[in-house]
């Protein structure tokens, strides 16, 4: 077993080099340093100094000879003949008017150069390895600091709305399982369809609006940490299980179904025992293994927490501050959530294949 | 096409992809290769089998019958004509059901503005069916434009992603070793990121247009395409039929098009049909966090229409119409497709038939 453990691991290293390859080529790649640096500087017209020092401050800038030579990497790039630009001495300021436009620099004289992209890149990758992702581009802000602050909110919403939908569609897929057939089936699986074709947006919209508005159930939105979070807590969390169950319904009945029609029940059965019992002891006992199995992948990625509804209840959580981010375009806090969201991911698929292999023996054959 | 000359104010002849000839000619090729399709399609055996089930399912013909009258609405918004003097592009619904713009909000059917301290009188009273919106635009009409939006959202992210998961997963199934490797690493690698935040990632860094949306969406759809196709393929490839036309010396090109690729077809269309609201559905998704369709461009949306609508319930009045309308045309949409995706998936697979 640990054997298989260790193996299944070491698997997934090169899943996660090839994301973090992957995440800096879509954000350090295809978008220029200067418009970012544009961007996030608060003067209008910044100068050449200005954003200079920016990308500098914000681990962007170009290494010197002299930096490459304090690290292996760097001395393996020289020894190879990959050098970093030169720094240009700045433009003398004598020669300009106030009133004459700034001559516009080259396009692409911010761009590192190819040495400093492979640096920036091994630093990059073992920085965020080490879960240390810099700085925020626009709040200067430490971004791990930040998702810190963010996991418990993110963590009891998720975690309170996982554990709801996971017990209501459970017991919602027995009762169609146990009426298979019949029209308490068939209203049922149509249910669930309904359920299913209904945009996220609008369940939260309407249904903070009907319970919260009309009925006044609960706060509309906001957060607080201690006892009173539960208050702020459960009009999310009832969103969050009405607009999970009607897929998470109709993939618990295959699971039960597909247990029902094996021969096992029907022995039971023909030895006259009762049709709850079957249910219960023989057929929810098998079929709770590919639940737990789908449902496994989704636990460490509870931290962080439900983008929309959080943004919406003005939740305090990761999921927040992503959206945050995205519409303050802030590349450097999305890369890291990526990473982190990427992370979670490998780490639950992992803990399925284990536990997968825990409950059956021969997956470990293989 | 050299970007000097688009910024040119003298040119007024509109690139090629902007002109009438060409967006009339689209949807004619695509409902033409859709009914060539089907036509050819009720000659086989399967199909024609398949065919006659769906014709058996009264709640499948009505989901069909639904999705017709979508595809209908999205045609008429597709076919128009430039007007020489203004240079803008009215389509056929445009003429039909444009209505005048009013000053801001509007209930159905009203006949004076909502929301204002003093009611204005509408320049066209009575005929909002379904009121404005905050800027005055009739919502019916803006409803009626999202449906084309979303068949593109779902036609063009299909066009790009099947035949990327087709042929790569042919490839990785047919001829193993490296190829398979090679393969199975990228996709695995695409598939261990949380798909949302890909698409988030994506259209970040790509941009918000309609073609842009698509490529991100068919970035993140092709996975499961392509990891379904391996695995039919690796289970075809050893099969007798293959190994009879290896002997008889086709070529691997011709065993993979004409003996594998008529195999995987239903696999694939299932997917493919049931992949379809999904699709529609994240536009809305987009939309809201904000890196939806350009809400600037003039393109329906029905994301956009419900993401506008976040604040209007809050009003008092409320303001209703805008988020119903919306969402109502979008939810009846990825029903009906729902509905008929499971029907097709009965109807074809095999192994449902008994």
């Amino acid at each position: 077993m640990l054997r298989y453990i260790i193996r299944r691991v070491l698997y997934a290293i090169p899943t996660v080099l090839g994301v973090l390859l992957l995440t800096y080529v879509l954000f350090f790649g295809t978008v220029s340093r200067e418009s970012i640096a544009r961007q996030n500087l608060s003067s209008r017209a910044p100068t050449q100094e200005q954003i200079k020092g920016w990308l500098k401050d914000h681990g962007y800038g170009e290494p010197t000879v002299a930096d490459m030579e304090k690290d292996p990497f760097g001395r393996f790039l020289l020894s190879v003949g990959i050098k970093p630009k030169e720094d240009k001495p700045a433009a003398p300021p004598s020669g300009e008017t106030p009133a004459a436009p700034e001559a516009k620099p080259a396009v692409g004289d911010f761009e590192p150069s190819f040495a400093a992209r492979l640096m920036e890149m091994k630093r990059s990758t073992i920085d965020v390895l080490l879960l240390n992702f810099g700085k925020s581009d626009t709040t200067k802000e430490d971004i791990w600091e930040r998702i810190k602050l963010g996991i418990p909110a993110s963590f009891a919403v998720g975690t309170l709305i996982f554990i709801a939908s996971v017990i209501t569609s459970l017991i919602f897929a027995i009762i169609n399982a146990y009426f298979r057939g019949t029209y308490v089936d068939t209203f049922g699986t149509f249910l669930s369809v309904l359920l299913l074709s209904i945009v996220y947006i609008v369940y939260v919209i309407s249904l903070q609006f009907i319970l919260g508005k009309v009925l006044h159930y609960g706060p509309i939105a906001g957060f607080e940490t201690g006892p009173g979070m539960l208050k702020f807590l459960t009009l999310p969390a009832v969103i969050g299980v009405i607009s999970s169950i009607g897929a998470e319904i109709r993939l618990y009945r295959t699971f039960l179904l597909d247990e029902i029609n094996q021969d096992y029940v029907r022995t039971a059965r023909a030895k006259g025992v009762p049709e709850s019992r079957v249910l219960r002891l023989h057929v929810l006992k098998n079929a709770l293994i590919p639940i737990i199995t789908n449902t496994v992948a989704a636990i460490p990625g509870l931290i962080l927490g439900s983008l929309i509804l959080e943004n919406f209840f003005g939740i305090p959580g990761l999921g927040s501050y992503l959206v945050d981010s995205i519409n303050s375009q802030d590349f450097a806090v999305v890369r890291a959530m990526v990473f982190l969201g990427t992370l979670l991911y490998i780490v639950g698929l992992i803990l399925t294949d284990i536990m997968y292999a825990l409950v059956d023996p021969r997956v470990r054959i293989e | 096409m050299d970007p000097q000359a688009s910024n040119q104010p003298a040119v007024t002849q509109p690139p090629f992809w902007e002109s009438d000839l060409f967006l009339n000619a689209i949807p004619i090729v695509a409902v033409g290769l859709l009914v060539y399709a089907f036509v050819t399609a009720r000659k086989q055996p399967l199909w024609a089998e398949a065919f006659r089930r769906i014709r058996r399912n009264p709640l499948a013909l009505v989901a069909l019958g639904v999705i017709l009258l979508y595809a209908g609405i999205a045609l008429l918004d597709s076919f128009g004509s430039t007007d020489a003097k203004t240079q803008t592009r009215k389509t056929i619904l445009d003429n039909i059901f444009e209505r005048e713009q009013e000053r801001t909000y509007s209930a159905p059917f009203a006949s004076v503005t909502t929301g204002e301290p003093k009611p204005q009188k509408l320049k066209a009273p009575g005929s909002h069916l379904m009121g404005t919106d905050g800027v005055g635009n009739d919502v019916f009409y803006r409803t009626l434009k999202g449906a084309r939006t979303a068949f593109i959202i779902g036609g063009l992210t299909s066009l790009i992603a099947t035949p990327l998961a087709l042929i790569l997963g042919m490839v990785a199934g047919f001829y193993g070793k490296w190829r398979d490797d090679l393969i199975q690493y990228v996709y695995t690698v695409l598939a261990s990121i949380p798909s949302i935040l890909l698409l988030i990632a994506l259209v970040l860094v790509l941009g918000r247009g309609v073609v842009q949306i698509c490529i991100a969406l068919g970035v993140t759809r092709w996975v499961g395409l392509c990891r379904l196709t391996r695995g039919e393929t690796l289970k075809h490839r050893d099969r007798e039929y293959v190994r009879a036309a290896k002997a008889l010396g086709a070529s691997d090109f011709r065993i993979l098009t004409r003996h594998i690729l008529p195999n995987l077809l239903p696999i694939v269309i299932i997917s493919v049909t049931l992949g379809f609201s999904g699709l529609v559905l994240s536009e809305a998704i987009l939309s809201y966090l904000g890196i939806g369709i350009d809400p600037g461009g003039g393109i329906g949306s029905w994301g956009n229409m419900i993401n506008a609508a976040r604040s209007e319930l809050a009003r008092d009045p409320v303001i209703w119409w805008n988020l119903t309308s919306a969402s109502v045309a979008l939810f009846i949409l990825v029903l009906a497709f729902n509905i008929f995706g499971d029907a097709l998936r009965d109807a074809i697979d095999p192994r449902l038939r008994s």
